[in-house]
């Protein structure tokens, strides 16, 4: 106990220390050969993406002034631009990649716990996941993307293959309609939806997932003493997956980025499993710094380097907001029964990211609740709500700090307690300090603490702290 | 609208459109000339323009050599050339492969006809606009056209400058073309022996 806490701190006051005195991935390896280009042409740090690499990604994989004259390995041409005249007797003009648009990316983890009156228990994963990653585009708007891991289960050497993403770009497909370049894009896949940009998987340079995406109602689970039973909600919907839909978006004026769009929203299945499918919605405006469309202020042209030394500096404010409306058939799980109904739950978010040199500054809220969760069991909502805030510094081009606070709190209906079962609230509050470290452009060592202020189960029952030391080498090829 | 087959000779048309222009009325005592730089942003092809005067009044006739365009390991070369309506064209094949000549003009097939390796074939271009040349045989084939109504076009040289010489003196409509970016026009004043200074800034 007395080294778990000694090691915790040890971590937390270096990251406060270092951020006294003193910025998370969709670009890969194929797009540094493609480009002849260093991964930190897009990326602060591997896998976060910097302001550039944010306009490329939403420029559908293409440099945004115009992606021909960048490419410096020469794509196959399956028929030449001039083919679009002969449209529709001829068909329209593409390539396909000089070299194979793949890449590996491997995780190496060690994980180390201690609860309460407990020993410390380390954990070497190695690797923690294996990813196979591919992307690029089939010629002028059209970008493609996809990612295939396999992950340790946490139980013996069995693993897991799981398609993570899979997706196509189509860029302006309405351009010759008049609508003009870069107000409207279709997205068709699986995709991470990226409804926080703020603070979201993509850009996460730390080890484990925020808070705010990853917990989902059937992480609460209640229990009839009386009766000797336990109940589950059936639901295992959370913002965190990825998951298969197809979005609208679009940039309007440089500087505001709008999306609108729908997914399954089965959960962690990813099959529909019940036909309905939930909309979404993303809002984000940049003041100053580069906007969305890849323009400096100030300069006619959009450049394709980033200023050479700190590529991540991006003097800016941002402020994004989304909403997301589920709806599933759940079937709520029992020791003795089990009932199917419907539940129709939403989630709302708003965040402010304030980027300032070295310096970069987020915080926000996610939101929401769900209608009928349990079923038969109860009529009552569970309410979720889940503050967040993350603090990165760069200390160096290869040494960034972080610090993340992450808050939730999942409240059971009032009624459950009065059937008698033990319902409570979930309420967690954690703090995670980290160092992040580039050996290479394309290698990352991370140091993560996790500690819990507060740590209550489904039951408002405290548990142990269970905090937990991490680090993680990441790297791509 | 006429085609001569025949089997590859020496190239020398070219000098033929040098004696055609030195012929020019144009050249006359007092006329003028315009000058300048093109930049082009996000393009791999930068001086694949064609910088030319939208109308100048008068009947220009078209040159007696013919204009050559080559394919030459499945690439038409050059990529973008600029001729006068009525010109004749000669399509060259110096692959010892099947080509042919997809041409297409305002969004309508023109011609399409096979050159069989080491052959030639002539056309008139008597049409103003621009040409697009494919290769049905190889799609990854392109070149373009650009039919003038008057002899004054150029194509800007490896730095981007160009000069359009012996224009008459006259107000006119500066065009340029690129095929991916925007055209974008200049009205420029030619005065009798003086030149005239326009640059451009193309983007998509």
């Amino acid at each position: 106990m007395r080294k778990a806490t000694l090691l915790l701190l040890a971590t937390g006051i270096a990251t406060f220390i270092t951020i006294l005195f003193a910025q998370e991935a969709s670009a890969i390896p194929p797009f540094a050969r493609k480009y002849r280009t260093s991964c930190l042409t897009c990326h602060v740090m591997i896998p976060k993406l910097n302001a550039f690499g944010e306009a490329f990604r939403l420029n559908g994989y293409q440099i945004p002034d115009g992606d021909e004259p960048h490419i410096k390995d020469e794509p196959l041409v399956t028929a030449a631009p001039a083919w679009k005249q002969a449209w529709p007797e001829a068909n329209w003009p593409g390539w396909i990649p000089g070299s194979p648009p793949i890449a590996l990316r491997l995780q190496i983890d060690t994980q180390t716990t201690k609860e309460e009156n407990q020993k410390f228990s380390t954990n070497f994963e190695f690797p923690h996941e294996v990813e196979l990653l591919w992307g690029g585009t089939f010629g002028e708007d059209l970008g493609f993307f996809g990612e295939v891991e396999w992950k340790q289960t946490g139980s013996g050497n069995d693993g897991h293959i799981e398609t993570k993403q899979g997706f196509l770009k189509f860029q302006n497909p309405l351009q010759w309609a008049g609508v003009p370049r870069r107000w409207l894009n279709l997205w068709w896949g699986q995709m991470d939806q990226t409804y926080l940009t703020s603070y979201r998987n993509l850009d996460r340079v730390g080890i484990n997932h925020p808070l705010w995406g990853n917990k989902k109602p059937n992480d609460f689970t209640v229990r009839n003493l009386a009766a000797g039973t336990t109940r589950t909600s059936g639901n295992n919907f959370r913002l965190q997956n990825m998951q298969p839909g197809i979005e609208l978006n679009g940039i309007l004026g440089s500087r505001l980025f709008w999306a609108s769009g729908v997914t399954t929203g089965g959960g962690e299945a990813r099959f529909d499993i019940d036909n309905h499918k939930d909309p979404y919605y993303m809002l984000r405006y940049k003041f100053g710094g580069r906007a969305y469309d890849g323009s400096l202020p100030g300069e006619k042209d959009i450049s394709l380097a980033p200023r050479p030394s700190k590529g991540w500096v991006d003097n800016a404010l941002q402020i994004e907001h989304f909403g997301y409306f589920g709806k599933q058939r759940i079937t709520t799980s029992g020791a003795s029964s089990a009932s199917r109904s419907t539940d129709k739950f939403n989630r709302f978010g708003a965040a402010l990211r304030w980027t300032w040199e070295d310096l970069d500054l987020a915080g926000g809220l996610v939101w929401g609740q769900h209608e009928d969760p349990w079923g038969s069991l109860s009529e009552g909502r569970i309410r979720y709500s889940a503050p967040f805030a993350r603090l990165d510094y760069m200390i160096y081009p290869w040494w960034m700090a972080q610090l993340r606070f992450e808050d939730l709190h999942m409240s059971s209906p009032k009624d459950l307690r009065l059937s008698g079962f033990s319902a409570g609230s979930l309420d967690q509050t954690r703090f995670m300090p980290a160092l992040v470290f580039l050996i290479r452009a394309n290698l990352r060592f991370v140091m993560e603490g996790e500690v819990y202020a507060r740590h209550k189960d489904s039951e408002s029952r405290n548990l142990s702290t269970p905090h937990a030391f991490w680090t993680r080498f990441d790297f791509a090829f | 609208m006429g085609m001569i087959r025949r089997k590859l000779g020496p190239p020398g048309a070219s000098w033929g459109v040098l004696i055609y222009l030195a012929a020019l009325p144009g050249l006359a005592i007092g006329a003028g000339g315009i000058s300048g730089s093109v930049h082009t942003r996000g393009v791999k092809n930068p001086t694949d323009v064609i910088v030319y005067v939208e109308k100048v009044e008068g009947q220009f006739q078209p040159p007696k050599a013919t204009v050559p365009i080559d394919q030459i390991k499945r690439t038409y070369v050059p990529h973008v050339l600029a001729v006068l309506a009525g010109s004749e064209v000669e399509f060259r094949n110096s692959d010892n492969d099947l080509h042919n000549i997809h041409a297409r003009q305002g969004g309508r097939k023109i011609f399409n006809f096979g050159i069989p390796f080491q052959h030639a074939v002539r056309k008139v271009l008597k049409q103003k606009g621009i040409v697009t040349l494919l290769c049905d045989v190889h799609p990854e084939m392109s070149a373009f056209v650009v039919v003038t109504q008057n002899p004054f076009f150029t194509k800007p040289d490896e730095k981007g400058n160009y000069t359009i010489a012996n224009i008459p003196p006259g107000t006119y409509t500066l065009k340029t073309w690129h095929e991916n970016l925007k055209p974008e026009t200049k009205e420029v004043k030619v005065s009798e022996g003086g030149n005239v200074r326009a640059d451009f800034e193309l983007r998509r």
